[in-house]
């Protein structure tokens, strides 16, 4: 079916869709003997059609394939990835043929993989949009009418499917999200985002399934059908799933299901269906009130979105101009860019953070530095953000390569800084503002450099447009910067920028305008009076969006600045006889610096992990006893940090920062002296386990990593240890002591054999013991020699060991 | 009348969990960053879900027998349950996200975002089972019953060997809870319990 016959359907008529499949399979113990829902296309084609067939008897014009989680990695996982392509080809199959004779669309269905993207989990974007593509292309090869991409509730896994099936498949794409009532799915998305992302993306309908019952489905289907122009498919589950006395129970009846549908038919719904709990006496009810029926029209503002996780930003909505922050950017910033050289991140988000807390609406990505991997730095730079603030992007590169990583890592709808008019801008960067659904901001500059005139640089802008029309992209989503040239070198070109402002919202008002003001004030005192002065004119003028520091004063007008900028001011001779003697405050003068080793002390106090690499080296480098001296410090903060934590100042976020750090000192002093061959250094090796059938890690780890900030070596056998692996271990290194933990009264009694094997053995490594059921009762019972209650009792009983 | 997907992890009650005290511990704005950062991950990684079971009981010694025939053998329980009517048998869990991460950033010798996204996960827990009893409460409200507290395996004499059979009777593995050899329960983030209901006096 061609896309545009669908859509043309879609505006005469309503659709009914199907009803649940996956709780239709369970209650008639269809899921019997197979491993996933799909392998029933190939191992019990007469279930699957079975539910096709209640289906399409009652009144379903669209019936999806049973091919929800046929994705690659999911099917492989499962071991049946050898068997995908007969499972969407019966799966497709077998709905065709239920249906014939009738005009059912089959529609080829895609769901989640079950395991989320990179920062949230462990999947690359690309490995995900693969398992996506896979399935897309088998999708294509059978002839599925279209795709319902559905019950996501991750946004980045989503865009990498909606992607996928553009890519691979001709059809139309329905993107359906799962909402719980406040209309937030489970990873934080909101309704807004999903609107602004899945449309710039280019699906075809939006949609609502599953989760959360009908009546509070159909509010959040009011809010999709006041914010999208684009087809609506409803979805909802009978009520939410209870897990009562065994029996999964959905507590929805059909009256309520049909009222609720009603309802969002009133809003301008087009496509009716049901998720889990629903069955074919829901849909047939759906069908008698709502098939072939003419879509209510809807009313829908004009919106432009940009997005981010959880939210879209209307700029339309916005008083002008719309602030991008412009600071996370480390041109000639030495500090930031030796931080970002070791992929450390945290100036970068306190970037994002005070900028955000200063009110800028949007933040400005750059990772420019000498000498890195820009593609790599502003992917992960984009990812780190998007977990700390809920502002959009402005992705700024002259890398297509490290644009299109972010871009495409970018969770919603970013902006594009930026393509120009030269040749070889448009035509890598165009094509990527098409496929991610992006905005771009478009210099008015080309292979000449920037015209001296307004008209120069509307010619430029025209040639832009061209070319966005010729590679796809809507001109609304081109953003014009005009240029600004400093006033002091070029008086005569800030009335040419402003020209072109003016003229360009007449020619072409669907386009917006940006201008990056700073530039204006370059080589004149007291820049911010002439910058904020600058930017009144330019909103004046008409412009967007504005690249500015959100941290200076925004608020001054200054009629000498503005004389200046008229370039009523020649030579700038009022301006500077006002502002000549003009002196930026001094930032308070920075603290004498402290001793290095001084500076180590504090870092590990505060558990500054970042800062103790430089400090170490400066150590190493500059002092003869350079183990003793790091030693001293890292034991000393430990001390203090000890007390804190045994009068409460301190709480167990704080020891561990601090141990992290001293582990890193550590780490650092260590490989140098490995370098030089001196073993002195080695102040003992512990040997640390959780016992044979205790699977937990982290009160182990926490002990592992407190032995370590005291520079230990511990030799971390991890969870689930074989009590005779332990002894062979201890025979093999001979430790200074065995710390065992076991956090459950099913899992102690390892530690009592542990300690019998040892007798026997005739090992006398002291063995200490802890975990939350663990007393020193139960140490004395079982010949332990000694329990500690928590990571700084175990370090100090170790230390009191030391040779 | 059991919905418990919405649950919340507050920032009060992690830090708490982590052993903060308001009269002594100071923390400063990075850290506090921090924390709010990796509270935020483990928000988004957690679903949770919720079975119960329950039926009209009796109390005999130190047996609780349910009237579908399930019965527990404790005297604690049965001192619990005395002069109750019905009983919930409650199973909870989060799900296994959050540990999978944590366990990411463990091998990482990220002990820090490991420590916080367990405590969060161990929190996140207890607000749904604190949530599931709620509901159930109010339930009950409704017909002028009372609850007696929330009773959990490991307390007092019911032993963590009884898991299995409560788990089963719970129909826990619908919600994906299943047990290890050594009745730890996976996800460890779970949490299974009885509560009695009584008439109200």
């Amino acid at each position: 079916m061609k896309k545009e016959q669908f859509l043309d359907l879609l505006k005469t008529k309503v659709l009914i869709m199907d009803g649940a499949t996956g709780t239709e399979l369970q209650k008639k113990k269809y899921l019997d003997g197979v491993v996933i829902p799909e392998e029933l296309n190939i191992k019990f084609p007469e279930r699957i059609s079975d539910i096709y067939s209640s289906y399409v008897n009652a009144g379903s014009d669209i019936i999806l394939a049973n091919t929800f989680g046929a994705n690659s990695i999911r099917l492989k996982h499962h071991g049946l990835l050898d068997k995908a392509d007969d499972i969407i080809r019966e799966g497709i199959a077998l709905a065709r043929k239920t249906g014939s004779g009738k005009d059912i669309i089959v529609a080829g269905d895609i769901s989640s993989i079950g395991e989320y993207i990179h920062p949230l989990g462990v999947l690359s974007f690309n490995e995900a949009y693969e398992s996506f593509a896979f399935q897309a292309k088998l999708l294509q090869k059978y002839k599925a009418d279209i795709i319902v991409i559905e019950t996501m509730t991750e946004i980045k896994e989503l865009k990498a499917a909606i992607l996928a099936a553009r890519d691979n498949f001709d059809g139309a794409i329905i993107a359906q999200m799962t909402f719980s009532k406040d209309g937030v799915t489970v990873t934080g998305n909101d309704l807004t985002s999903f609107i602004a992302m899945a449309e710039s993306l280019g699906v075809d309908a939006l949609g609502l399934n599953c989760s959360i019952g009908s009546r509070d489905l159909a509010d959040l289907a009011k809010t999709l059908c006041e914010n999208t122009k684009l087809p609506i498919s409803f979805k909802p589950n009978a009520g939410v799933p209870v897990l009562i006395n065994r029996e999964t129970v959905f507590q929805e009846t059909k009256e309520e299901f049909i009222e609720s549908a009603l309802k969002a038919y009133s809003y301008g719904v087009n496509m009716f269906g049901g998720c889990c709990g629903t069955n074919p006496e829901f849909i047939k009810a759906l069908s008698g009130e709502l098939k072939n029926k003419v879509p209510n029209k809807r009313v829908v503002k004009n919106r432009f979105y940009l997005s981010t996780r959880v939210k879209a930003i209307d700029i339309n909505e916005l008083a002008k101009p719309v602030i991008i922050g412009e600071r996370i950017n480390p041109t000639n910033r030495k500090k930031l860019q030796e931080e970002l050289l070791k992929g450390n991140f945290s100036l970068v988000k306190d970037e994002a953070r005070l900028q955000t807390e200063a009110g800028t609406n949007l933040l400005d990505v750059n990772m420019g530095v000498p000498g890195a991997d820009e593609t790599k730095l502003l992917s992960e730079a984009v990812n780190q953000i998007q977990e700390i603030v809920s502002v959009p992007l402005c992705i700024d590169s002259s890398s297509p390569k490290a644009l299109e990583e972010a871009v495409k890592n970018c969770a919603g709808k970013p902006l594009i800084n930026s393509v120009n008019g030269e040749e070889a801008k448009l035509l890598s960067i165009l094509p990527l503002a098409k496929r991610y659904g992006a905005v771009v901001i478009a210099l008015t500059t080309d292979d000449n450099g920037i015209p001296k005139t307004a008209e120069g640089r509307l010619n430029i802008a025209k040639k832009i447009l061209e070319y966005a029309d010729k590679y796809g992209v809507p001109r609304k989503n081109i953003v014009f910067d005009f240029l600004v040239l400093s006033v002091s070198s070029s008086p005569e070109q800030v009335t040419e920028t402003l020209k072109a402002v003016k003229k360009s919202k007449e020619l072409w008002p669907e386009c917006k305008i940006l201008l990056g003001v700073s530039n204006i004030s370059f080589g004149l005192p007291s820049r911010q009076t002439i910058n904020s002065t600058f930017l009144k004119m330019a909103v004046d003028a008409g412009i967007d969006f504005a690249i500015i520091n959100p941290h200076e004063n925004w608020g001054i007008f200054d009629p000498l600045a503005k004389e200046l900028l008229e370039n009523k001011d020649k030579g700038a001779v009022k301006y500077m006889e006002a502002f000549a003697s003009y002196k930026k405050q001094a930032l308070p003068v920075e603290q004498e610096k402290l001793p290095i080793d001084r500076q180590l002390y504090f870092a590990v106090l505060r558990g500054n992990k970042e800062s103790v690499p430089d400090i170490v080296n400066k150590i190493i480098s500059d002092n003869a006893e350079a183990f003793k001296t790091v030693n001293g410090a890292v034991l000393e903060a430990l001390n203090l940090v000890g007390e804190k934590f045994a009068s409460k100042e301190y709480f167990l976020p704080q020891i561990i920062m601090s141990a992290e750090a001293a582990q890193t000192a550590f780490a650092v002093i260590k490989k140098l002296l490995k370098k030089e061959a001196d073993a002195s250094a080695s102040t003992g090796k512990v040997i640390m386990a959780t016992v044979k059938g205790d699977m937990h890690d982290i009160g182990k780890n926490i002990v592992c990593a407190v032995l370590e900030s005291y520079g230990f070596d511990v030799i971390d056998m991890g969870i689930n240890v074989d009590s005779q692996s332990i002894i062979d271990k201890a025979k093999e290194i001979k430790p200074l002591a065995i710390g065992l933990s076991a956090l459950m009264t099913t899992t102690m009694p390892e530690m009592e054999k542990i300690i019998k094997l040892m007798t026997a053995d005739n090992i006398d490594t002291p063995v200490i013991i802890g975990g939350a059921a663990v007393t020193q009762k139960y140490a004395d019972e079982i010949g332990a020699d000694a329990y500690a209650k928590d990571a700084m009792d175990t370090a100090k009983y170790v230390k009191s060991l030391k040779p | 009348m059991i919905n418990v997907s919405s649950v919340q992890i507050p920032y009060d009650k992690l830090l708490a969990r982590l052993g903060y005290l308001k009269a002594k511990t100071k923390i400063d704005e990075k850290i506090e960053n921090l924390i709010k950062e990796n509270l935020n991950i483990a928000q988004k990684l957690i679903t949770p879900k919720a079975a119960i079971v329950f039926s009209d009981i009796t109390v005999k010694d130190d047996v609780v027998a349910f009237d579908n025939g399930f019965e527990i053998k404790s005297a604690d329980i049965a001192k619990l349950l005395h002069g109750c009517f019905k009983a919930y048998a409650v199973a909870v869990t989060i799900g296994s996200k959050v540990e999978k991460k944590r366990d990411e950033y463990l091998s990482e010798k990220e002990t820090f975002k490991g420590l916080i996204l367990d405590a969060a996960g161990s929190v996140a827990a207890e607000e749904t089972i604190v949530l599931a009893n709620q509901q159930i409460e109010d339930f009950e409200k409704q017909n002028k019953n009372v609850l007696t507290k929330r009773f959990s395996q490991g307390y007092g004499d019911w032993r963590l060997e009884n898991q299995k059979d409560f788990l089963e009777f719970i129909g826990a593995d619908k919600i994906g809870i299943t047990l290890t050899e050594t009745f730890l329960m996976k996800p460890e983030k779970s949490v299974s319990a009885i509560i009695g209901v009584k008439k109200t006096e």
